[in-house]
Parts: C-alpha cells; sequence; structure tokens
C-alpha cells in the first residue's frame, strides 16, 4: 500500500509541477503576442499598403483536393478573388470520386492541356491537366490518389511563380491576405524563407462573393470552443513563437513558401500525418546550420477562414492525426533538441513542444484519473481539489481572455455578443472540451506507441463554405484545342 | 492512499495554503476581469470614438470639397484646423488622403495651396514629431500625398526615425513630393538596406526620376546581392533603353545566380532590335531561375537570332523553363522582323511546351 501512495504522490507532485510550468510557460507566451500585437497597433495603426509591382513575386496557390465537390467552386473563386498579382491557381485533384473536377470543369471551363513531362518531386503520376477558359490563371490537375502531401508535392511541380503558397479546398482568403503575408517577404527578403497566416473558423460566419464579410461565432459549444481554441493557439502563442524564430509549425490550411526551397529539401513528406508541420521542422534543421539567419515567420494579419469540424466524431478523427503527426516530427527532428545552432527551435519551442504538447495530455488524463479514483474510494481531499480546480480554470480563461483581448487589439472582427461566447465557452471547455480533447490525444500517444497510423478521416464538408451544388451537374467534357 | 489523502487535508489546513491560494486566485480572477473590463471598455470607446468620427466627417467633408473645389473663406478653415482635437486630426487627414487619391496634379496644387493659406502644413510637420509612430506616419504620408516641399527636411529627419513604419512612411512621402535634397539619404537607405524596406526605397527613388540614375548604377556594383538585384530593376527603369541594355549584359557575368536571373528578367523590360549576346547565352546559365528569366525575356526582342536559343530551351531539364520558352516563341511570332520564321519553325515543331503556349495563346494568356 506505501508504494501506490509513494507512486501516488510522485504523479500528483510531477502533476503539479508540469502545471506550474504549464502556467508560467502559456502565460508568458500569451504576454508576449499581447506586447507584440500592442507594440505593432501602435506602430502601424490601420495602416497598410501593399507594395507595388514590379518588385513583387508572384505567387502560385497550391489547393489539393479530394471529395470537396461542395465546397470548391467558391474557394477558389475566392482565391482568384484576391487582390494580388502575378498569381495563379492549381488545384490539384487528388483522384476525387465523386465530382469536384466536373464542378471545376462547368464553372471554370476547363480546357485540355498537354501533361508534359519534367516534374521535379516525386508523386503518384498526373492524369489530365486543365487550364480555366474563364480565368487562365486557374490550372487544375487531376492525379492518382496519393494523399494530401502528395498533392500538394503535384502542385508544386506545376507552380510558376517564386512563391508558392498552400491553401484547403475548404478555405477562404480576405482579399489582402497574399499581399500581407508577401509583404513579410519584402521586409526581409534575404532571410525569410516560409510564412504562416491566421487560421480562423469560418462556421456561423456570413460569406459574400466568396469573401467573410461578417464573421460570426457558432453559439454550439463545439464550434464556438474551437474558435476560442484557435485565436488562443495563433493571437496567444505564435505571434510570440514568430518573434522569437521558434516557429514550429505553418498551418496547412495557409502558408507560403519559397518554391525553390521548397523543393531543394524535396517537398513535403509522405511519411507523417503532420506534413504541415514537417516541413517547417526541416526547414529549420537543414537551412539554420547553414544560413543562421533564416527566418521562418507568421503574419498575424493575413486571414484565412477554414470549417471546423462540426461534430465530435470529425473533430476526434482530425485531432488523433494531427497528435500522431506531432509525435511524429518530434521524433524526426529530434536531433534539433537542445542545440544552440537551431536557436530558439532547439532550445525553446522543442522542449516546450514536448513538454507541453507530448507529455502534457498524458500528465492531463492522469490527473483527471487519480481525482476520479480518489472520489470513489471519498478519499479525496475537497479543499486541495476545488482551490486547485479554481487556480485551473482562472489560468485557462486568463489566457483565453489575453487572446481575445489581443484580437480586439489587433483585428476587432468580432462582434460584443461573439465576444461573450468566446469567453463563456472557454470558461466551460475545462469541463467538457479540454478532457475530451486529452483523451483524444492520449490515445493517438497510444496508436502511435503501439504503431498504428490512423487514417486521414472524412470530415463532413460544406457546412460552412457553400450551399449545395445544384443535382446535376454536368459530366466533365474537356475540350482539348488543336493547333 | 490514506496517507496521501491525509497529506493532502494536513497541508490544506497550512494557513500559509490557503493564504497563498487565496492570493493567486484574487491574482488571477482580478487578472482575467481587468482583460476583459479592458476589452469591453475599448468596445465602449470605439463606438463614442465611431460616433464622433461620423460626427466630424459630416461637419468636415463640406470644408474638404471647398478646399478641393477653391477656398472661399479661408479663415474659417484656419480657425476650424487649429481646433482640430486628437480625434479628428487623424480622421481629417485620412479623408483628405482619400480625396486626393484621384485628384488630378491640378487639383493637388489647389489643394496644397489651400492648405498652405490655412496654416495646415504647419500642423502636419508639427505632427511629424508626435509620440505615437502612426500619426507620426499618418502626417508623413499626407505630407507626401499633397506634395509639400517645405516639409522634405522634416521628412528626411524622420527617415532615422525610431519605428520603421515611420522611416517608411518619409520615404514614400518623399518619393511622392520628388524633391532631389532627399537623393542623398534616400540613396544612403538604398545602397545600406535594412532601416527601411529595399522595394519601397526603390520606388521612391524611381520617383525621383532621372536623378535617381546614379544611384541604380552605384547599386550595380554594390557587394550586397540584393542591392544589385533591384539596382538592375531601377536601371532598366531609369534610364534610357540603350544605355541600360549595356549595364544589365554586364550585370548576366556576375557571380550571383540571382542577379544574374535579374538581369536577364530586366532585359526583357529594355528590348531593342537586336537580342544581346549575353542574353542568349543567359539560356544555358547552369541556374535555372537565370535561364527563365533569360528565355522570357528573349520573347521581347524582335531578333530572329533568338530562335534556336529558344527552341533548344524547350528542352530545358526544368519544366519551367521550357513551359516559358514556348511562350517567348508564341509572342516572337507575333512581332514583325522575327515572326515569320519563328511561326515556322512554331508549325515544324513537335514539343508540349510548345502546344501548352498556343492553347494559353488561344486564350488570350500569353
Amino acid at each position: 500500500m506505501s508504494a501506490v501512495i509513494a507512486i501516488l504522490l510522485v504523479i500528483s507532485v510531477a502533476i503539479f509541477a508540469f502545471f506550474l510550468v504549464y502556467t508560467v510557460s502559456t502565460l508568458s507566451l500569451t504576454a508576449y503576442s499581447l506586447f507584440e500585437e500592442v507594440h505593432q497597433k501602435i506602430e502601424r495603426g490601420d495602416s497598410f499598403r501593399p507594395l507595388r509591382r514590379p518588385l513583387r513575386s508572384g505567387m502560385s496557390l497550391i489547393v489539393p483536393a479530394y471529395n470537396e465537390e461542395l465546397v470548391i467552386v467558391p474557394a477558389v473563386r475566392s482565391l482568384l478573388g484576391v487582390d494580388y498579382q502575378p498569381l495563379e491557381v492549381v488545384v490539384v485533384d487528388d483522384g476525387s470520386n465523386d465530382r469536384t473536377l466536373a464542378v471545376l470543369s462547368h464553372a471554370f471551363d476547363l480546357r485540355e492541356l498537354p501533361l508534359g513531362d519534367r516534374f521535379g518531386l516525386e508523386t503518384e503520376p498526373l492524369e489530365t491537366l486543365y487550364v480555366s477558359a474563364v480565368d487562365p490563371r486557374l490550372h487544375v490537375a487531376r492525379k492518382r490518389n496519393g494523399g494530401r502531401s502528395d498533392a500538394i508535392n503535384a502542385g508544386i511541380n506545376l507552380a510558376r511563380h517564386e512563391l508558392v503558397g498552400v491553401v484547403d479546398a475548404d478555405s477562404l482568403l480576405d482579399r489582402d491576405a497574399l499581399a500581407r503575408i508577401v509583404e513579410v517577404f519584402s521586409a526581409d527578403p534575404d532571410r525569410v524563407v516560409a510564412v504562416g497566416g491566421t487560421i480562423r473558423i469560418a462556421n456561423g460566419g456570413v460569406i459574400e462573393d466568396g469573401v467573410m464579410t461578417r464573421p460570426r461565432v457558432p453559439v454550439r459549444g463545439l464550434q464556438a470552443s474551437q474558435v476560442a481554441e484557435y485565436l488562443r493557439s495563433f493571437l496567444a502563442a505564435r505571434i510570440a513563437w514568430s518573434a522569437m524564430n521558434g516557429l514550429l509549425i505553418i498551418s496547412g490550411a495557409f502558408g507560403v513558401f519559397r518554391r525553390d526551397l521548397f523543393r531543394a529539401v524535396g517537398g513535403l513528406s509522405r511519411d507523417t500525418l503532420g506534413e504541415d508541420m514537417e516541413m517547417v521542422m526541416r526547414l529549420h534543421e537543414q537551412l539554420r546550420p547553414v544560413r543562421p539567419g533564416v527566418r521562418i515567420e507568421f503574419a498575424a494579419d493575413a486571414t484565412c477562414w477554414t470549417e471546423a469540424p462540426p461534430g465530435l466524431r470529425p473533430l476526434r478523427v482530425q485531432r488523433v492525426r494531427w497528435h500522431t503527426g506531432l509525435l511524429d516530427n518530434v521524433r524526426l527532428h529530434r536531433r534539433m533538441i537542445g542545440r544552440r545552432r537551431f536557436g530558439a527551435v532547439g532550445l525553446l519551442s522543442l522542449p516546450y513542444t514536448i513538454l507541453i504538447e507530448v507529455f502534457g495530455p498524458i500528465l492531463q488524463v492522469t490527473g483527471y484519473a487519480i481525482v476520479i479514483v480518489l472520489a470513489l474510494f471519498d478519499e479525496i481531499a475537497w479543499q486541495y481539489a476545488i482551490a486547485l480546480l479554481v487556480i485551473v480554470l482562472l489560468v485557462a480563461q486568463l489566457q483565453t481572455a489575453a487572446a481575445i483581448l489581443t484580437e480586439e487589439i489587433g483585428f476587432g472582427r468580432y462582434r460584443r455578443r461573439d465576444l461573450l461566447l468566446i469567453g463563456g465557452w472557454g470558461l466551460l471547455e475545462m469541463f467538457w472540451y479540454q478532457p475530451l480533447s486529452a483523451l483524444w490525444r492520449m490515445w493517438a500517444t497510444f496508436l502511435w506507441l503501439i504503431g498504428r497510423r490512423p487514417g486521414w478521416g472524412t470530415i463532413p464538408r460544406g457546412a460552412a463554405l457553400a450551399p449545395p451544388p445544384p443535382a446535376e451537374a454536368p459530366e466533365l467534357a474537356p475540350a482539348p484545342l488543336s493547333r | 492512499m490514506e496517507s496521501a489523502a491525509l497529506l493532502a487535508s494536513t497541508v490544506a489546513k497550512q494557513q500559509w495554503f490557503w493564504g497563498a491560494t487565496v492570493a493567486i486566485v484574487a491574482l488571477l480572477f482580478l487578472g482575467n476581469v481587468a482583460l476583459f473590463l479592458f476589452v469591453y471598455v475599448r468596445r465602449g470607446r470605439e463606438h463614442v470614438r465611431a460616433r464622433r468620427t461620423a460626427r466630424f466627417e459630416r461637419e468636415w467633408a463640406p470644408m474638404l470639397d471647398e478646399l478641393m473645389s477653391g477656398l472661399q473663406q479661408p479663415d474659417r478653415l484656419r480657425a476650424r484646423i487649429r481646433r482640430l482635437d486628437g480625434l479628428e486630426r487623424p480622421i481629417a487627414a485620412t479623408m483628405l488622403l482619400e480625396r486626393l487619391g484621384p485628384a488630378s496634379a491640378a487639383e493637388r496644387a489647389a489643394v496644397l495651396e489651400a492648405l498652405r493659406e490655412t496654416g495646415a502644413i504647419d500642423v502636419l510637420v508639427h505632427s511629424l514629431r508626435r509620440r505615437a509612430p502612426w500619426r507620426r506616419a499618418l502626417a508623413a504620408r499626407t505630407l507626401g500625398q499633397i506634395g509639400a516641399n517645405e516639409a522634405v527636411p522634416a521628412l528626411t529627419e524622420r527617415l532615422s526615425d525610431s519605428s520603421r513604419y515611420v522611416r517608411e512612411a518619409a520615404v514614400r512621402a518623399l518619393g511622392r513630393i520628388g524633391d532631389e535634397r532627399a537623393l542623398p539619404l534616400l540613396a544612403d537607405l538604398f545602397l545600406n538596406p535594412g532601416r527601411a524596406g529595399a522595394g519601397i526605397v526603390y520606388e521612391a527613388l524611381l520617383a525621383l526620376g532621372d536623378a535617381s540614375d546614379p544611384v541604380f548604377r552605384e547599386g550595380l556594383s554594390s557587394a550586397m546581392d540584393s542591392v544589385r538585384v533591384t539596382s538592375c530593376f531601377g536601371v532598366a527603369a531609369a534610364r534610357e533603353p540603350d544605355e541600360a541594355r549595356l549595364e544589365l549584359e554586364r550585370m548576366l557575368t556576375d557571380p550571383a545566380g540571382e542577379v544574374r536571373a535579374a538581369a536577364a528578367e530586366t532585359l526583357g523590360r529594355v528590348p531593342g532590335a537586336t537580342v544581346p549576346d549575353g542574353l542568349a547565352q543567359a539560356t544555358r546559365d547552369p541556374v535555372p531561375s537565370v535561364r527563365r528569366a533569360a528565355v522570357s525575356s528573349l520573347g521581347s526582342y524582335d531578333d530572329p537570332r533568338s530562335l534556336p536559343f529558344l527552341l533548344a530551351a524547350l528542352d530545358d531539364p526544368e519544366r519551367d523553363v521550357a513551359l516559358r520558352a514556348g511562350e517567348s516563341l508564341v509572342r516572337l511570332g507575333r512581332l514583325p522582323a522575327a515572326g515569320g520564321r519563328v511561326r515556322a519553325a512554331i508549325d515544324e515543331t513537335e514539343a508540349w511546351p510548345l502546344e501548352t503556349a498556343l492553347v494559353l495563346d488561344s486564350l488570350g494568356a500569353v
């Protein structure tokens, strides 16, 4: 019995120590992000003036699409409508078995192009290539299914501009998002190699002509909690990591890279589920030792709107996949841990990620289990437990409040009612969303340890971005042009 | 188990434990309340500001109309400008900027004269020293937009402002005013980059016209690759095409690939009757971006000597180079001197990059 008590004590102390480290580190990150945003606001006010051509780099937007018939047309319209030139959009249909290609063909009058050869990155074979007669900046490629990374690599092979942006097919960009992100490249062209934008939840918002005109926070807890979670992740953490040049991830939904470097490091990995994070970590690992000043940045004011999983099941699938990807990447790039030559990545962000993101869920779930066991045996010290719960709750809420304040100062996108919803659901998260999330991540860790890989799963589309297409979409009839 | 609970409850009974707990909870609670309060107070303040802004805009709009169409009552406007408070000044400046955007040169000159008469220029120059960087930047933008050349000394001072955004706003303003007094400082910023965005300084120098030509030429021999790259664009834009071609062709032998690529690209912007030999040779450069730029530029020279180089580039190992070679051939086919031979060559050539270019051409995309 004494051994059990000793173990419980050790675990409890470990959990408490973890909580202390978590609190100090996350609140420090949050405060740093808030400070950076306030500083930006004082510096720039609301003014933004993009560079005129010709010094601006061209941009190829790659859109991997697999069974995206419900959202692909509004997404492509939105991308073609952004205020940026020169621009091309390359949609890669990754062997969809729905009408993705058909609806694109119907909407954009696709004409067949010769496939050609000389593709730099190895991918599953391309089957057909089209250009839009309505807007020749749009190219659509159809290829054998090979997964998201494979589709993006195929898109990179077809891209023709110096910068390549990766945007999910269920996402919309703000009109000025690309200009803002390119501004970061332009400010330091010799050192900046990749820039990520802010991802926000589109669910509940009003979209007009492919533009998010009135963002709203959904009333439903699951989606509102995701809004709060995204705000914390992007506005209360990434701003700080970017300022320290310790960014470990550029979200797959919206990131821009230098094409030459993207290709030089071999394109996206097909062996991990967290390919977006893997690319960023590989850029750090391969470039920093040879080019110490290299920077990977985050542009908080470049916004991409994406659909959040509307139900628990798709959310679980997404989170298990994300966590498996994280574990893959930490293992793959463990060489950087604690090494000064990798700067803030080796010394701060990677150790932080391992402690908070890898071990955090395990300790969190263990903590819940201990509380449940003690409660079952009526051995819980309620005063102690309640005091701890209140502190945990207030710390979490402080982070949410700081994220809301950063949002308010920097962007002010939401109504007062929406901020209340974010704050309210943020307060309740501790009792259902956070434990669920921790459980899923712990499950992902278990699967990863026994060597089982979760699939990509299917996330229902169209809830936020588009009404269903007309029932009868014509079959694709590409028109090859004779010479 | 019991001992663990005992330990916990023993700790919980300690005075220090509850003291510390209450202090932490109070601190966190107050932090939360303060942050939320700040958000909502800010919202409230923004609401009040929005109403005041709307009111001021209604009052200011007719004055701006008067300013744009010719000053009728300068005293009234002068008095109002003196009374502008901290909220009103930036709104007034922003509204003026919006009006001046589409205005003609004559309208701008009239507005500048009227603003001088009312003392607004002095107010704006004074605003260049305000504490908030965005206000200094806004004042600089406004002075630049109205072309107040008496503000040049004050604006050049702002080139060493502690805020990058103010420095960049001053650079843009000096470019808009186009006064050569700013040239030495802008040249220094251009040749020693880092204090302001290279593209912004480049645009300001271009706005100074011929005067910036020596700066770009000096930039071509800079030790920094990025300065040489930007200088290639500057030389192509600021110099006479014949002279620019000579300078740029020389840059095709630069040791840095990105400089050679910039030189090749900009040679396409100053085309002549004959293709520079260096540009044709650049289609065989080991760096793909140089070859890509070179084959694109060849399509701008109405010279049939480009033909063999472009046909060879259709087999370039880089897909993009081959595609651009196809597009250049299509463009060349439209030009009077080279067109006939090129079109004949196109008809005889079977190559997918060429087919792609023809499809794109039929859609108006080449």
